[in-house]
């Protein structure tokens, strides 16, 4: 049996296997990076494990200090409940009442498009970039930042 | 229920007598209704952002500023801390904060109300107006919200809900400027950044901006580039937070600053971050990191990022994905928007409020950038107040006092009787500037080729034939063709059938475009101004032997219908089988071969002609529409040639 050695370039082989994102795929990363730029937390609730009792919380000690009308005492549950409505159900509703009154709204507050052509940084070191990785589209300005890139989180962060 | 109703009457008309008295001028003694009027002028004013509280009383001069969250922390468990709580904790590393605003709109009611609840409890409103302020545009929902908790859960006699610019445009108007002044407020805070321009004394609110660029983003960017390049700090930030008011500034010149940061080590920081033993602040350490600071301490070098990280509000574009301009062109494009007379005005009166701009050289930046993007003869000038964070209370603080404040306010049975309806309307006021006249469309300075292209005149002698043999197949159209004329322009319609090869030849390859000498021209029909124009009938058909290549190698036969004599320009084309060219550069014409697909052809128009491409042959019928300039004799003769 004869031992099959196959011809031709190296880099062009290695370069076939190398796998390139496709546009969806690109756009549902750079989305998640900018929702995660949004979100509060990076970490878990620390306390999320536990189980509160009742008598636990200091604010709540706090409160009692203050007169007012038993009756009108209401717990803060009570408001989450009542007015249960996410940021994107509320940016709708206003959307159509805006409609409706011939007025501005959220949406359309928003800043146009720049006239000047974007400004690159690289991803690995932060200054100015000329280049993207081929894979996953992501600004570097060097080989040696692409190296990096390329050893740490090109493909990488992709589920 | 009647009872009831007549009971809340009758404590409605009290209060009404209760204000009245409170309203008289009155002098002599001060008896105990002058300590009551006294009392009445307090108010509390509530500035609730998105990372922080404002709040102050409009008597005394403090202005606290409490965090706006709820907060745990590892080390403490079975505790939160709301608010400035946060003080008595000790391990501040991995806070994990439960943030009431979502992308600056309060959208976690039960988190609010802690905070809420903690802050009214150490600020009490008692019977005084309370002043809160809401983003711009705030939603329905959130204002009824704010309603019932405010008026039933805190019993708030009087309410003032507001826009925070409303508060610091108007500190800015009585502090600095005459009434009605025009200016424009740039808000930058912690969930986003408004501009909003005030014309005339109000809010002008198709000027309005909103980028989504806050502090929160700018503290996560630095936190994700920081735990990428460095250290993982991705939990941290509270501390990041710290690290972005401690280092970071805002670069003169962006650029070179990049050039000095890549090349030498002017720009560069050592920070070190607090372990919450020995250092509960983290600093930033002067000169060199020795080995022993090195080993006891985390330190994080930090270098471009001290400049990048601000500069995302001048080009967003550095995160990626981010599309909106940037603020200095937002400022321009904000004034634009506004009507023509209050321009100059405006761009004289800049405002920047919003803890963003703390950033060291924030103002100088935005002085320079916008600059740029304002027309030379605008003066320009940023106000930027010495707490900036702090402006829009103090604004409430003497808007409190002016005389107008209680006829804005709503009271508390006036909620009652009217309902949430009532306060929204009355604190929603969407002001509407009468709109300018469309403007006039300003006329182009003179151009000499411009004004040639559209008489056509061929400056560069371009479009030339060089060779003008003689025609070889004429149309020539008669008077009695002229069916209709609407005024514009003259329509020739031509119908063409193809002839059947002869039997013996083999049948030419499927691709091959068919030949213009296969085509005999059946039915022919013009419609010609009603003028003087004198058409003859006398039709030919094109010969094979006088087609001729146009590139020899890919042999495409293009046809010339051309005008004759040549001083006869055609001038537009009107249409070519029913689609509209465009009025120069080459013709886009959807031809029908065989009826069902359609491919793309191109033709030209030239100064006296127009070549059209071979494959609009393959059509039954071409229809050739234009606009010809009569300009010497009274013939109009359509050649085709190749």
């Amino acid at each position: 049996m004869s031992k099959v050695v196959s011809r031709g370039s190296t880099r062009l082989r290695e370069n076939e296997r190398q796998r390139i994102i496709d546009d969806s795929t690109r756009r549902r990363r750079l989305r998640k990076f900018l929702e995660n730029l949004e979100a509060d937390n990076f970490h878990e609730d620390p306390h999320a494990d536990l189980v509160m009792s009742k008598k636990v919380p200091k604010f709540d000690d706090n409160l009692e200090s203050r007169t007012r009308s038993k009756k009108r005492e209401r717990n803060s549950e009570y408001y989450q409940i009542k007015y249960r409505k996410s940021f994107q159900q509320m940016i709708e509703d206003d959307r159509k009442e805006a409609d409706d009154n011939n007025r501005m709204s959220y949406m359309d507050l928003s800043a146009p498009q720049s006239d000047f052509p974007p400004y690159y940084t690289c991803a690995v070191c932060g200054y100015h970039s000329n280049y993207i990785c081929i894979s996953c589209g992501v600004r570097v300005c060097q080989t040696r930042c692409f190296d990096t890139h390329f050893e740490t989180r090109c493909l990488k962060w992709t589920t | 229920m009647e009872g009831n109703k007549r009971g809340r009457l009758d404590s409605k008309q009290h209060h009404d007598r209760k204000l009245y008295l409170s309203k008289r001028p009155r002098g002599g003694s001060p008896g105990p209704s002058s300590s009551k009027r006294k009392e009445c002028s307090n108010a509390l004013v509530l500035d609730n952002g998105g990372f922080t509280i404002k709040i102050g009383y409009s008597k005394d001069n403090n202005i606290t500023v409490l965090p706006n969250h709820i907060m745990k922390a590892k080390s403490e468990r079975k505790r939160f801390f709301i608010a400035d709580q946060i003080e008595d904790c000790r391990d501040l590393s991995g806070l994990y904060y439960l943030t009431p605003h979502d992308h600056g709109y309060i959208s976690k009611f039960d988190v609010q109300k802690n905070v809420w609840d903690y802050t009214f409890n150490k600020f009490p409103a008692d019977d005084m107006p309370v002043i809160v302020t809401q983003p711009i545009f705030n939603f329905k929902h959130i204002q009824e919200y704010m309603d019932e908790i405010f008026f039933e859960e805190y019993d708030v006699k009087t309410l003032y809900r507001t826009n925070s610019t409303d508060l610091t445009y108007y500190q800015y108007i009585t502090t600095k400027k005459g009434q009605h002044t025009s200016c424009i407020i740039v808000d930058s805070g912690y969930s986003f950044t408004h501009i909003v321009p005030y014309v005339n004394g109000k809010k002008y609110t198709n000027g309005i901006i909103r980028m989504d660029i806050g502090g929160k983003l700018l503290t996560n960017y630095l936190k994700d580039i920081l735990s990428y390049r460095q250290l993982h700090v991705m939990e941290e930030t509270y501390v990041i937070n710290q690290l972005k008011e401690d280092t970071c500034y805002m670069a003169l010149d962006f650029k070179k600053e990049m050039q000095t940061a890549k090349t030498t080590n002017d720009i560069v920081k050592n920070y070190v971050l607090p372990d919450f033993h020995n250092i509960r602040r983290g600093y930033v350490h002067e000169g060199e990191v020795d080995s022993q600071l090195a080993e006891n301490f985390q330190i994080l070098r930090i270098n471009n990022e001290r400049i990048s990280v601000p500069e995302v509000l001048m080009k967003p574009s550095i995160i990626p994905g981010i599309e909106q301009a940037g603020l200095a062109q937002c400022i321009a494009k904000s004034i634009a928007k506004c009507p023509t007379k209050y321009r100059q005005q405006m761009a004289d009166n800049i405002i920047l409020v919003g803890g963003n701009t703390n950033f060291p050289g924030f103002k100088e930046r935005v002085e320079t950038e916008t600059r740029m993007f304002l027309p030379s003869h605008h003066r320009m000038t940023v106000f930027k107040p010495e707490e900036p964070i702090k402006y829009s209370v103090l604004g409430g603080k003497s808007f409190s006092k002016d005389p107008q404040f209680r006829s804005m306010c709503v009271k508390k049975h006036e909620y009652e009787e009217h309902g949430s309806n009532y306060t929204y309307k009355k604190f929603n006021e969407f002001v509407e500037i009468e709109e300018e006249p469309p403007k006039k469309t300003e006329e182009a300075p003179f151009s000499y080729l411009d004004h040639w292209k559209k008489e056509g005149v061929d400056i560069f002698q371009k479009n030339v034939m060089k060779e003008d043999p003689s025609p070889d197949v004429q149309f020539i159209l008669e008077g009695d063709d002229i069916e209709q004329y609407d005024g514009k322009y003259v329509t020739i319609e031509f119908e063409y059938e193809k002839k059947q090869p002869p039997k013996v030849e083999i049948p030419p390859p499927p691709i091959k475009p068919p030949d213009i000498s296969q085509l005999k021209v059946i039915k022919k029909k013009m419609i010609v101004p009603n003028s003087p124009l004198v058409l003859n009938s006398n039709a030919t058909v094109v010969r094979a032997s006088d087609l001729q290549p146009i590139r020899a190698p890919t042999k495409v036969y293009r046809p010339v219908f051309r005008t004759k004599p040549e001083n006869q320009k055609i001038t537009q084309i009107i249409s070519i089988n029913g689609a509209t060219p465009m009025t120069s550069g080459p013709l886009i014409i959807p031809s029908t071969s065989g009826g069902k697909t359609v491919s793309l052809g191109s033709a030209q128009l030239l100064n006296n002609a127009v070549i059209i491409p071979q494959n609009m042959f393959g059509s039954k019928n071409l229809t050739l529409q234009f606009r010809p300039i009569f300009m010497q004799g009274n013939n109009i003769i359509i050649t085709k040639k190749q």
